[in-house]
């Protein structure tokens, strides 16, 4: 068995685990810039983990779409997180409403639950369970993420790392989705990107914060 | 087609397309009379297709394009022919009388829409009676509800007019839900729901399914019949609609109920235990009571009428559940007896109190005021009128000779049957029964004297009774027509005995007992002996005296001096002071000055109400539990956020062990 087979192998089986740890310091993390980079390096684990399925499924839809989250998901969003936040001019932490060991204690329960959850179903089709549980931890991470966090960038980049996780349960439960699919999905997270920057812009301009729980004034 | 299907296809065609359309699109004058001619024309066909089906047995079905998986198709069998004959019957004089009512109350663009809808409103009664699959009836029984809404709301649209409005939306629409569900319980034996399937499934079905079928369904044609307690929107809706409207609604909507009822707990389930019985007999029994009671202290005329309809709804029930209660003791003939009353009852108030209501739409129509005090002596007046009205109020409580009488006295004769069965409860209760419905027949007697006596008698007490005068031909026209239906029924009752008695017989398997039926041979010597004794009587006291009346003392006699609407029904008001809960109060003005008074005024508020003491409750609660869960509305985003998040962890822990 040749180097590269043996380094894709290992890295499809054993990204499961890195994207458990980023999530993990996901919900350590203090400042919205960690956050970001923590948001990166899950990006380039998914990126390597279809540059690996890519190469062991000789498949050259799945490099397009490496080279994609690899641009987008990488490169893009994280940059544009950075510009959004040296533009804004807000303050830095993430304003959570759990502390730091409250945060990881809720995580790793999700990922128990995630692990419950996805056994009886991994037996019964050929996919690790390793993976499709990493994916449903993401999801609800990224939910949990939404919830606790007062920054309306940190809601955001909550919805991006569900969306990772979707994004590896179709990876791993069908080997990829049409690649027209995956684009569409990427050109949504980056419309969802503006409209969230716009709005950041806007509620910053009308309130002077950027706390998206004292928007409850406007309920009727 | 034969002739019969292409005369109902006419009927349909006029009333539901041809005079909606020319009423609303036709601009002359011309064009909309033709429409009221077509209206007229249609009604007739209906009556004619009716009558046939009643007298002869023969059913007449025409089948309609199925709307998606349900089919849609119109029959005419003898019990939907019963009902359709009354729906026909009384839309004709109430079509009559409209013709100038609509016009003197109404400008053109109202009196157009007012047709369009009346048309309908006679079409979608027909649907509901008529149809012969879950789909069109349901159809029918919403389009009913909507186009009788529309029509009150015709008058105007004030706020008490909407809130009253919206009650009866409301609680058609809770009425409704439990109809469309029994249906559906059918839904699994019976997919279509055609009637013929329907009723094959019913035998079928496990006890349990048939109990529910049957509650739903009191429940449900329960509301729209108005019985207590589900009659809340009843008083409230019925007096502000436009007099042809209640006389509709009063008359004859509440009929479909009563004709969903007899379809269901005697054509489709075919009877049931004995407490389905004694549940309808009770609910009977008490709208009776009540209601009479309620419409004796109410002056407004209107109103008055409303709670009457009650009243004659729970005589209805009374007839349905002793049959019910004859039918699970096993007893078809006496079930058929009793059947027969509640049916000719059904028929038979539909005359009379549409007879009311319009003669209450020409009261308001001649003197302007509904209310009972303000009227007075307007026999004089409107003489026409007032015997077409005392006829009806001789019928409504029951003389005989009148139609009123013929199916009270068959309850009575099956009441009476009670001691006939084996079940000792039966046995007490059923005769007991007959003190019930005495007691309702007394006051509904005491209710009218009042009724006519204070309107039609007397001196007059305003100065708009004063100058009355009497209604337009059209008007008198459908009212005498009215009148001489309500005494030809009652002197020659077995025109209508023989076809509803067969009913009877396909409904409960018997024909009730012939010596029972043979009673009301009498009816026309008596009517005829009565007549020579009364002419007799005026011939010999034909000496008039002309005096005075003393007037103890005082110089003349005033309107004031007369007994009130409300001094009437005070003796029996203090009997029953223990349902009326009176409150009484007395305001004299000015304050200071008690024995010199300016004015002094007395009013006394029934106080007993099942919105107070039943429906307010519930409201508050369910408004209660509103303001609860109004605490999950944080307006917090974060919060919103949270619950999809714990539903998604809920979601996966559930599918863990699910399996």
């Amino acid at each position: 068995m040749e180097f590269a087979d043996v380094a894709a192998v290992k890295v499809v089986s054993t990204s499961a685990v890195f994207l458990m740890m980023t999530i993990v310091l996901l919900a350590v993390s203090r400042r919205i810039s960690t956050s970001i980079l923590v948001f990166g390096l899950q990006s380039a684990i998914i990126t390597a983990q279809v540059a690996g399925t890519a190469y062991l499924e000789r498949s050259a839809e799945a490099w397009v779409v490496a080279g994609l989250i690899f641009v987008v998901k990488v490169l893009g969003i994280p940059y544009a997180f950075f510009w959004l936040v040296a533009k804004l001019k807000s303050r830095r932490d993430v304003q959570a409403a759990t502390t730091p060991a409250q945060s990881v204690f809720i995580v790793v329960v999700m990922i128990f639950v995630s692990y419950a959850a996805v056994r009886s179903y991994a037996f019964g089709i050929r996919v690790p369970e390793d993976a499709l549980a990493a994916s449903v931890a993401l999801i609800l991470t990224g939910a949990f993420l939404m919830v606790s966090r007062g920054k309306a960038l940190m809601q955001m980049l909550g919805l991006l790392v569900l969306e990772n996780g979707i994004f590896l349960a179709a990876l791993t439960t069908t080997f990829g989705m049409p690649l027209i699919i995956e684009m569409g999905i990427l050109f949504d997270v980056l419309i969802g990107l503006l409209l969230m920057g716009i709005f950041a812009f806007r509620i910053r301009d009308t309130f002077e914060h950027l706390d998206v729980s004292r928007l409850r004034r406007l309920r009727g | 087609m034969t002739v019969w299907q292409a005369t109902f296809w006419t009927f349909l065609a006029l009333l539901g397309v041809a005079v909606p359309l020319t009423q609303l699109g036709g601009k002359s004058k011309t064009v909309r009379a033709l429409s009221t001619f077509l209206l007229l024309l249609g009604t007739l066909a209906g009556l004619s297709v009716a009558s046939r089906c009643l007298w002869q047995g023969i059913p007449v079905n025409i089948e309609l394009p199925s709307v998606a998986s349900f089919p849609v198709s119109l029959t005419i069998d003898r019990l939907s022919a019963l009902f359709f004959f009354l729906i026909c019957s009384v839309s004709l004089p109430v079509v009559i009388f409209s013709t100038s009512y609509i016009a003197h109350h109404y400008e053109a663009g109202r009196a157009r829409w007012m047709w369009a809808l009346l048309s309908l409103f006679v079409l979608s009664m027909a649907v509901v009676v008529t149809s012969s699959t879950g789909f069109a009836f349901l159809v029918g029984w919403e389009l009913m509800t909507l186009v009788s809404s529309g029509l009150i709301l015709i008058e105007g649209d004030a706020k008490d007019r909407i809130d009253n409005v919206f009650i009866y939306l409301l609680m058609m629409h809770g009425g409704a839900a439990a109809v469309v569900a029994s249906f559906f319980l059918y839904w699994p034996s019976a997919h279509g729901l055609e009637f013929t399937s329907i009723r094959s499934a019913s035998a079928n079905l496990s006890a349990g399914v048939r109990t529910a079928i049957f509650l739903l369904t009191f429940v449900g044609f329960g509301t729209k019949a108005g019985i207590i307690p589900f009659h809340l929107w009843l008083p409230r809706a019925h007096p502000i609609a436009p007099s042809p409207v209640s006389a509709l609604m009063s008359g004859v909507m509440l009929k479909t109920a009563v004709y969903a009822f007899v379809r269901f707990g005697f054509d489709f389930l075919g009877g049931g235990p004995s407490w389905w019985g004694y549940l309808v007999l009770t609910a009977g029994a008490v709208s009776g009571l009540l209601g009479i009671l309620f419409a004796l202290q109410e002056n407004d005329l209107k109103r008055m009428l409303a709670y009457s309809s009650i009243e004659n709804v729970g005589i209805i029930y009374l007839g349905l559940g002793t049959a019910l209660l004859f039918l699970a003791h096993g007893s078809p003939k006496w079930a058929a007896l009793a059947l027969v009353a509640a049916l000719l009852h059904s028929l038979n108030h539909a005359f009379f109190k549409s007879l009311l209501f319009l003669g209450a739409g020409a009261i308001s129509d001649g003197s302007h005021r509904l209310s009972q005090d303000e009227l007075g002596g307007l026999q004089k007046r409107m003489p026409m009128t007032g015997v077409a009205i005392l006829i009806g109020c001789c019928s409504i409580a029951g003389l005989p000779l009148f139609n009123g009488f013929v199916g009270e006295w068959l309850l009575f004769r099956s009441f009476l049957a009670g001691p006939n069965l084996a079940s000792a409860q039966a046995q007490v209760v059923l005769p007991l029964l007959v003190g019930v419905l005495a007691l309702i027949g007394g006051l509904s007697l005491a209710c009218f004297v009042k009724a006519y006596g204070v309107v039609f008698l007397g001196r007059p007490r305003t100065e708009q009774a004063e100058n009355a005068r009497e209604v337009s031909w059209s008007m008198r026209g459908a009212l005498i027509a009215l009148a001489a239906i309500c005494l030809g029924v009652g002197l020659f009752p077995a025109v209508l005995l023989a076809p509803v008695s067969h009913l009877a017989n396909r409904l409960v398997g018997g024909f009730p007992p012939t010596e029972e039926m043979q009673f009301f041979a009498v009816m026309p010597w008596m009517g005829a002996v009565i007549l020579v004794i009364g002419s007799l009587t005026l011939l010999a006291s034909h000496r008039k005296r002309v005096t005075a009346t003393w007037g103890c003392g005082l110089p003349s006699l005033t309107s004031r001096m007369q007994y009130t609407a409300t001094t009437f029904s005070k003796p029996l008001r203090m009997v029953f002071a223990r349902v009326y809960k009176a409150d009484r109060k007395i305001e004299i003005l000015p304050e200071d000055q008690p024995y010199s008074p300016e004015s002094v005024s007395y009013r006394s508020v029934r106080t007993t109400s099942f919105e107070r003491a039943f429906y307010r409750p519930a409201v508050e609660r369910v408004v209660g539990l509103a303001h609860w869960l109004r605490l999950m509305q944080t307006g917090n985003i974060q919060v919103y956020l949270l619950y999809i998040f714990l539903t998604l962890v809920a979601l996966l822990v559930f599918l863990r062990f699910q399996r």
